[in-house]
Formats: structure tokens, sequence, C-alpha cells
């Protein structure tokens, strides 16, 4: 499924990644994500995971289902994207800049709106990350409220 | 380290959303925020159903959930494993639950839309002190 631009550049807005996967049990595991790329043929999302996030890096590599919600957090507009991820790999050159440039943004953001130090949201960012790629099979409004798991538009 | 439920009461306060996924019986993952996790005693947690939504559902079909809160005074993030118990329709949680739901209503202008369904009461099962990469910053006027 591709993405339009403006939905493309939503994705990448700097907001507050959150991700889901699932065990061998079908356990559900919450982990936080650290960067979202959309890749040049906006039906590919390239993300980046805490080295530490051990449960979502195993549920990733062994190929089973992986949401990803990204919630701008000035407005709570939310987009969440649904897929299958390859295995994770340490982060190339190009997942670094464009991490660091995210991760700041988000930073910035979250203080911005909660009137807090950056210092205290920064003690949730890992210094070393994973990153996986994953194509865009579903795709939703997850905004708060009743339109909350509206599919949204996209080109199959 | 261990750490009880009841320690966490500031991350029970609403003031940084937490994170709640769930995975449907075909094992499909979702993932979205949650205005509120509401404590319920040493061993529960309750969330409040008000829309009939993809949390819901899965969880009628799997009954785990995974759910992620912070202290909004240190930044420290917890990780919750959950396991539905219960739904509640009417008595001191529910009308806790209520009551909040409608605040947050009256205060998004949102009356009418935001109306609570159900309190769901889930187990604790698991309970983990997520990583920090910082030490807490020292509060303005305090060096």
């Amino acid at each position: 499924m591709q993405v339009d631009d403006e939905l493309a550049a939503f994705l990448e807005v700097g907001g507050s990644l959150i991700v889901a996967t699932v065990d061998t049990d079908g356990r559900p595991d919450a982990a936080r994500a650290f960067d979202l790329q959309v890749l040049p043929d906006r039906s590919r999302v390239r993300v980046q995971l805490a080295v530490e996030a051990t449960t979502a890096i195993a549920n990733v590599d062994a190929g089973r289902s992986v949401a990803v919600t990204v919630t701008e957090v000035f407005t709570a507009r939310s987009v969440q994207v649904k897929g299958h991820g390859t295995p994770t790999t340490p982060p190339n050159a190009a997942d670094t800049v464009h991490g660091d440039r995210y991760r700041a943004e988000f930073l910035a953001n979250v203080a911005e709106v909660e009137q807090i130090p950056i210092e205290l949201p920064r003690r949730l960012l890992p210094e070393q990350f994973v990153a996986f790629e994953m194509d865009i099979e579903e795709i939703y409004d997850q905004t708060p409220g009743p339109s909350a798991g509206a599919p949204l538009g996209g080109d199959a | 380290m261990t750490v009880s439920l009841r320690e966490l009461h500031p991350c029970f306060e609403g003031m940084v959303p937490a994170v709640i996924a769930t995975a449907a019986a075909d094992g499909t993952a979702n993932v979205t925020h949650l205005s509120k996790v509401h404590l319920v005693d040493d061993d529960h947690v309750a969330l409040s159903n008000q829309f009939f939504s993809k949390t819901v559902r899965n969880l009628a079909e799997n009954p785990y959930a995974c759910v992620l809160v912070i202290d909004p005074e240190t930044y420290t993030e917890y990780r919750l494993e959950l396991r539905y118990e219960r739904t509640e329709r009417r008595g001191p949680v529910f009308d806790r639950l209520h009551r909040d739901v409608e605040a947050v209503a009256a205060l998004t202008g949102m009356q009418g839309v935001f109306k609570l369904r159900s309190a769901d009461v889930y187990r604790v099962v698991a309970l983990d002190v997520m990583p920090v990469y910082a030490d807490v910053p020292e509060a303005p006027g305090t060096s």
C-alpha cells in the first residue's frame, strides 16, 4: 500500500512512536521506536528500536505481525501502520542522520507540549538502535475518538 | 529491582499518555495510546472502554495486553503485562472511571462523544522497570 505525500510527511513528523509485536504464544509486547522513515516508494517504512527492546526485536526477527503508531504530540493526531518486518540490522549511516534529527524533534516537541525540561524525556532515549523495514500492508486513523481504527486511504 | 503497583501511582494520574499493545486471535498486532490507566488494588488496573475499538475486540479474543506507563515526575517508564479478568458496568471502579471520562469530555468539548461503556479490569501478571539513559534532572532551585 502506497501512502500519499501528506501522509508520508505526517509519518515523519517527529511524533511519539510506539510499536506492538506478538510472540509465538500470541502475547503482545509494547515498545517505543525512535525513528521512522518513509522509504522513497512510499510503500515501506524503516523503523529504529532500542537494542534493549529484546522482545520486540525477537518478534520482528521472527516475521510476525508488527504495528507502529505515530502520534503528533501537539494535536494527538495518530496513524497506525501494520505489516511484517524484515530482520533487524544495525543502523546504517543514513539511519543515524535521519534518526538523530527525528529524535531531536521528538524531544523538543515533548518538552514544549508538556512544559518540562528536555532532560526529562531524554531519559527515555537509548544510545544504540537496530533498524528494520516493513511493507505498509494496512493503515488506520488512530486519533483518539470514535473514528479511531478507521482505515485510511492509500493505493493498494 | 522490585517495584509494587502502588508505588507507580504518579503514572496513573493521566499526565503522560500510556501505551497499550494487544493482539487479535490471528496474531495481528495493534498499538494505541490510552489517556489513563486506573489503579484498582495491589494486583489490578482498570481501563475505560468508550468505543468498540480494535483494542476491545482484540481483548475479547486474546486476554493479554502489554502496557507502558511513564512517571511524569521522573520519566521512568514501566512495562505491565496484563490479563483481562472482568468487566464492570456499575460500582465504585466504574463510577471513578465515569467521572474521569466525563471530566475529559468536558475539558475537550466532547460531551456525548466520550461515553464510558464499561470499566475493564485486568490482573497485572508482570511489572518491569524499563531502562533509563540519563539521570533525573534537578528541579529548578534545588542546586
